[in-house]
């Protein structure tokens, strides 16, 4: 499979060089298909770079794979979510806009190949609110309705602005251009009607797979990127250039161009890398190269073959980091800025988190508008472990002046911040705030999958990537078929699980709520068995046979009935020195989730639990000759999705080295800061800081 | 004269143990007042978890996030204790600057009883002189934004990130030479209170002022000696403290002694470069040609 892409993509090329500069008949990349292939686009676009303006003209072939008869047709005018301040974006978006910032999307001809017109048939449509300042979302009233099996062909002229500097993935700033959702896009026609939701702040895209050519006219000097492969290239005039790009089998296309762009090009297994960077970030060229092949290597070894012979990679403008840190098919951005230390690996983060994206945004097609976890959730997992993977345990996200945050850390400060406001899963727009839709879908998401990690084991969840991915790519599963792979995969019903995070937000908080470990004392009174005909040797004798009793562990666990622990108490009453040791732990959310639980005592041992955590507290009671040191609560940390890690462990003695230790640190920083400031004159604070 | 000054002011430094210590008390004294609650607020509650552990390994970024997210009490605990005594020890270090300048300024021992009246002699007008650099602060800064501001009016919107970058790192560099050279020209102004019992600090400025620019070859090579001498001292320290990374009781309690032998030398050349200024300062007065008359450095010095 690998030799073979390479062979055909440098055939591609051959033939670019052959044809060069008319252009190449488009070429078949994979036969068969990959994907169902229902929106297919053919589109000319003009890029206008002083106005921002593109002009268009879209022919768009769309196949019936329902079993209705089809009658009307849905398209999203994404642009139009910049059009005016009303529209649902940006009352969602909450930030002004410049006054020539905004951007549009407006059809000026629309009919069928028989020359059917059908601009009369445009309506713009509001499916999710009353809101009739949202043009995002056209419907098409057909003429005939499309019968199933049959298809569809519309030829469409529209004109486009980008909005100026780009908002929210698309857009211009001076002679960078990013045009991302900029053309007239089909809905998703399922379970009997059309999935198109308006564009909202919150939520990323939904679409069919198909087949793009599109042909892009920009000024001559301008270095052009964008989905698919270049397949052609052509000179209408002096001044401009048409790039020709093929892309099969994807379910969107994005472009760039820029005067400015350096091109860097490296290839990792059977993938062709083309990085596309500002002159500022030359410096960081190798950096964001690394980090994409890096992402391609570990996605390709670990879940599934990329069958897309490249990948582009975009270096946003300055001033135009809006356009940052997004995925298209084939196609990422990135983001970075000049002398951004080594330490610092947000860049490289990005870069692998959307490269990961081309798996589950793009060859496995969730419904982002409905169930975002799916795509952002298992990428934001897999980037936490490819950083892992490539910067080690500590510090993998920021290792810089002593502060070290890992991805999982920095999931986990997201996740603290709201917990437990929304379900997993919901309707992107729907959400308590933006900033619980980010935290739901992209941190609680990946802290669940390290949690299922924890629980099914690396192997059995690494099993069950694969197979979902396998099973599920080029279609559109939902979280349902997630489960459904996770279940079978583990041959567990883990529905008990899913419903507490995916369906309903559940906190999930374990603690070590008390700890103790007294001496046991002797008992004093009348013994508890009075037999008035024994001796006192009797009574010795009865004593021995305790203590040999007792010389083994004896452990009694309480569970919602602490009666049991006084009585315990008396009955291992032993001559030598022993400690009666008592450990409660709590569940204090109402997530229910198995833990282990590990105590360990003065003379080395641990002993180790598992607690099925269903009970509100769970009580340990050991009657040991050594005392309790400390106990946790999940001493391995593999439950992140614990909200309150602080409390997971309670020890009997303070851990004094570290107190000393940290409080000596802080300490000497504050010395320091006292000799700095002083009111000898206000310079001095600048100058006294050696 | 550079060369002697610092060599007579390391000699006399080195003779005055007591005002060194003097010195470190306060500063140990306020830096335990403040950072106490830290200590209450661990004991309390990371003592007994096992994040104790992880804290103690390394500055833990986890740990952190846990504390901060769950006992927000903390930072605020801190916050206040800074708030109430830092002011506190502010003033205490400005009052006790009249002393030293007067020590330092004078071929006389160290002795409390001068070095708490000079103290208390001086303070309020040393205070006035600090409110004199407030005005003169907001010159120097308003010249680092002009300088950015005439960059912006000169180039415009600067078109690649590396010039904004630089411009930054210049303008950056540029506060800070400001901010050194106004610092000198505040000692030196002190100089000239403490040797000729100015009372009008606008004068003393403008003293200052004409004595560190006239002479800014020696004022500035001086001050750029010491200043390198406390950064040589910096990577000393943290040379040494890289080897001191273990969490064995041994090492933390090194690592504490290490703290606070870099503070001392801190505190050794703050004193160093007064006593410098104060040994050129007596210096450029000789030179001036002006003997010393009976009524001491006062009128004297005046001149310089
Ligand atoms: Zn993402």
């Amino acid at each position: 499979m690998f030799t073979r892409r390479r062979c055909l993509y440098f055939s591609l090329l051959l033939s670019l060089f052959l044809n060069n500069p008319v252009f190449s008949d488009n070429p078949i990349l994979f036969n068969p298909p990959l994907s169902p292939r229902i929106a297919n686009y053919t589109i000319h676009v003009e890029l206008q770079a002083e106005t921002k303006l593109l002009v268009a003209q879209e022919r768009l072939s769309w196949r019936n794979t329902s079993s209705d008869k089809v009658s009307e047709l849905q398209l999203h005018m994404y642009l139009n979510g910049f059009r005016n301040d009303q529209s649902v974006f940006l009352q969602e978006w909450n930030t002004k806009v410049k006054k020539d910032g905004y951007g549009y999307s407006e059809i000026t001809k629309c009919s069928l190949p028989d020359g059917t017109d059908l601009l009369d048939q445009l309506h713009y449509i509001q499916p999710d609110d009353i809101n009739d300042n949202d043009k995002t979302v056209l419907q098409i009233t057909l003429p005939r309705p499309v019968r199933p099996g049959a298809s569809i062909e519309l030829n469409i002229e529209f004109q486009a602005k980008l909005p100026d500097p780009p908002i929210a993935r698309t857009g211009a700033k001076g002679d960078y251009f990013f045009a991302g959702q900029w053309f007239p896009k089909v809905g998703v026609y399922e379970n009997g009607g059309w999935n198109c939701h308006q564009f909202h702040a919150n939520s990323e895209f939904f679409a069919d797979f198909g087949v793009y050519d599109v042909y892009i006219t920009v000024p001559a000097s301008y270095v052009v990127g964008a989905t698919g492969i270049q397949v052609g290239i052509t000179h209408p005039s002096d001044s401009t250039t048409t790039h020709q790009y093929h892309a099969e089998d994807v379910h969107d296309f994005a472009w760039t161009a820029s005067p400015e762009f350096v091109e860097y090009i490296d290839s990792i297994d059977d993938v062709r890398i083309r990085l596309l960077q500002q002159p500022a970030h030359r410096g960081q060229a190798n950096i964001d190269m690394e980090a994409a092949k890096q992402a391609v290597a570990y996605m390709q070894k670990n879940v599934g073959d990329y069958p897309f012979p490249n990948l582009t990679v975009v270096d946003p403008g300055r001033k135009a980091i809006e356009t940052g840190g997004m995925e298209y098919p084939t196609l990422i951005t990135a983001g970075t800025v000049y002398g951004l230390p080594d330490g610092i690996h947000l860049t490289e983060s990005t870069i692998i988190h959307e490269f990961i994206h081309n798996y589950w945004y793009h060859l496995v097609a969730s419904n982002e508008f409905e169930e975002a976890w799916l795509d952002e959730g298992l990428t934001t997992y897999f980037e936490g472990r490819i950083v892992e993977h490539v910067f080690g345990n500590s510090g993998n996200m920021v290792n810089f002046l002593s502060i070290r945050i890992s991805e999982i850390e920095f999931a986990r400060s997201g996740l603290m911040q709201l917990p437990y406001m929304d379900p997993t899963k919901r309707n992107s727009w729907e959400f308590y705030s933006s900033g619980s839709y980010g935290i739901n879908v992209y941190y609680k998401a990946a802290l669940m999958l390290y949690t299922l990690d924890g629980y099914l084991g690396e192997d059995v969840m690494n099993k069950v990537y694969r197979t979902y991915f396998e099973r599920w790519k080029f279609r559109h599963p939902t979280s349902d078929d997630f489960i459904a792979v996770v279940n079978e995969v583990s041959g567990q019903d883990m529905g008990w699980f899913f419903d507490q995070i995916v369906y309903s937000a559940k906190m999930l908080d374990y603690s070590v709520r008390s700890i103790s470990s007294k001496e046991v004392k002797k008992t004093k009174g009348y013994d508890f068995t009075l037999n008035w005909q024994d001796t006192p040797a009797d009574t010795i004798t009865s004593s021995k046979q305790d203590s040999s009793m007792a010389e083994q562990d004896s452990s009694i666990v309480a569970e919602n009935d602490s009666t049991t622990a006084s009585d315990t108490l008396i009955a291992t009453v032993v001559d030598t020195t022993k400690y009666h040791t008592i450990v409660r732990i709590h569940r204090r959310g109402d997530f229910q989730f198995p833990v282990d639980v590990a105590i360990m005592f003065a003379d080395g041992d641990t002993v180790h639990e598992h607690w099925d955590g269903k009970d509100r507290w769970k009580i340990y009671e050991y009657t040991r000759p050594s005392k309790l040191l400390a106990a946790t609560v999940d001493p391995d940390n593999k439950v992140p999705l614990d909200i309150n890690l602080s409390n997971n462990s309670k020890t009997l003695k303070p851990e004094r080295k570290s107190i000393y230790r940290t409080v000596s640190h802080y300490l000497f920083f504050v010395q320091n800061l006292l000799e700095s400031i002083s009111l000898t004159s206000l310079f001095s604070i600048f100058a006294d800081m050696i | 004269m550079i060369r002697t000054s610092i060599i007579k002011s390391l000699a006399k430094v080195r003779r005055s143990k007591r005002l060194i210590f003097w010195y470190y008390l306060w500063n140990l004294g306020f830096g335990i007042l403040i950072a106490f609650p830290l200590y209450i607020f661990l004991n309390d509650q990371v003592g007994k978890s096992l994040l104790g552990e992880s804290l103690a390994q390394q500055f833990d970024m986890r740990v952190l996030f846990e504390l901060l997210y769950y006992k927000s009490s903390m930072p605020a605990m801190l916050r206040s204790s800074l708030l109430v005594f830092l002011p506190m020890f502010i003033i205490i270090k400005l009052w006790f600057s009249g002393g030293t300048f007067s020590y330092l300024l004078n071929n006389t021992e160290f002795s409390f009883r001068t070095f708490i009246n000079d103290s208390t002699r001086f303070l309020v007008r040393f205070l006035r002189l600090f409110i004199w650099s407030i005005p003169a602060f907001v010159v120097v800064f308003s010249i680092a934004i002009g300088y950015t501001l005439l960059t912006k009016l000169a180039l415009g919107d600067l078109p690649d990130e590396r010039l904004i970058f630089w411009n930054r790192i210049v303008t950056i560099a540029l506060f800070f030479g400001c901010a050194m050279l106004c610092n000198l020209i505040f000692d030196y102004a002190r100089m000239h209170i403490v040797a000729n019992d100015m009372s009008n600090m606008w004068i003393a400025m403008w003293r200052g002022f004409t004595l560190a620019l006239r002479h800014i070859g020696k004022t500035v090579s001086l001050y750029i000696v010491i200043a390198l001498l406390g950064l040589g001292v910096l990577v000393i320290f943290l040379g040494l403290s890289l080897l001191l990374t273990s969490s064995h009781a041994v090492i933390i309690a090194l690592m504490f002694l290490l703290h606070q032998i870099y503070i001392i030398s801190r505190q050794f050349i703050y004193l160093l470069r007064i006593g410098s200024q104060a040994h050129l300062f007596r210096g450029l007065a000789t030179e001036a040609g002006i003997r010393q008359s009976v009524y001491g450095y006062s009128t004297v010095i005046d001149t310089v």
